[in-house]
């Protein structure tokens, strides 16, 4: 087994491979590496901060919220925006149909949206980032089981 | 001293040399064309790796230039985005690929 971190972040990329058919399964966990022109447009699903505390006094769980981030990336000429939100759509709809990420976490909440382009290469690139505010639960000597 | 600068931009704007002739609009301009690969941040995580293709030439060639005009470049087409004059009688123009 896994950190449920990882299994959270491995199942958002599974779901997204499938229900976002705009990036044509173009979609990485932890992408660091540039990409190119061949991978785009792509989605790469991060796991930032996580903030944790002691569910109660007396009780060995650990409640946890993580910053769930996804990143759509589109290079494109005339409709980047609408491409973009397009994407965005089905996204936001693959992860409101998830609600629990397959039981592993309590709730996953989008909490914001930040969209940039930026126009000085041969096609504008756009980064949409959308930030998943998410809470799951495990116990403090077991991390890699989801309560 | 005078700097003979026409001069060597007659040398560098060559075909001789390192210039090349293009297609524009309905006739030609003689320029240099780069398309450097750079890394463009656009607020995700990774970089992009992404062609930026450049046309410099002679300000007097395109006195009219205009958003929305094109060069054919090698056969590819580019529309002309932004250009820069460098006040010295070169433009470098930004083009996207179509």
């Amino acid at each position: 087994m896994a950190h449920v971190r990882q299994q959270i972040r491995d199942a958002v990329a599974t779901t997204l491979t499938s229900a976002v058919t705009l990036v044509s399964s173009r979609v990485y966990t932890t992408r660091v590496h540039p990409l190119n022109e061949a991978n785009l447009p792509a989605i790469s699903v991060y796991t930032g901060s996580e903030s944790s505390e002691r569910y109660n006094v007396g009780v060995t769980d650990i409640n946890r919220n993580l910053s769930l981030e996804i990143d759509i990336y589109v290079r494109e000429t005339g409709s980047f925006d609408d491409d973009v939100d397009a994407i965005a759509v089905q996204v936001e709809e693959a992860m409101a149909g998830d609600f629990t990420i397959g039981g592993l976490v309590k709730s996953s909440v989008l909490i914001s949206t930040a969209i940039q382009f930026d126009g000085e290469a041969d096609q504008i690139l756009g980064v949409a980032k959308l930030t998943y505010q998410v809470r799951y639960v495990t116990s403090l000597t077991d991390v890699e089981t989801a309560k | 001293m005078a700097i003979a600068f026409a001069d060597d931009l007659d040398t560098i704007l060559s075909v001789e040399e390192f210039a090349q002739t293009v297609t524009y609009g309905a006739g030609t301009l003689k320029g240099i064309f780069d398309n450097e690969t750079v890394p463009m941040d656009a607020g995700g995580t990774a970089m992009v790796h992404q062609e930026q293709p450049r046309f410099t030439c002679r300000t007097t060639d395109v006195s009219s230039i205009a958003s929305g005009q094109t060069l054919i470049i090698d056969s590819i087409t580019y529309n002309i985005i932004a250009w820069l004059h460098d006040g010295t009688g070169v433009t470098t123009i930004q083009l996207e690929k179509q």
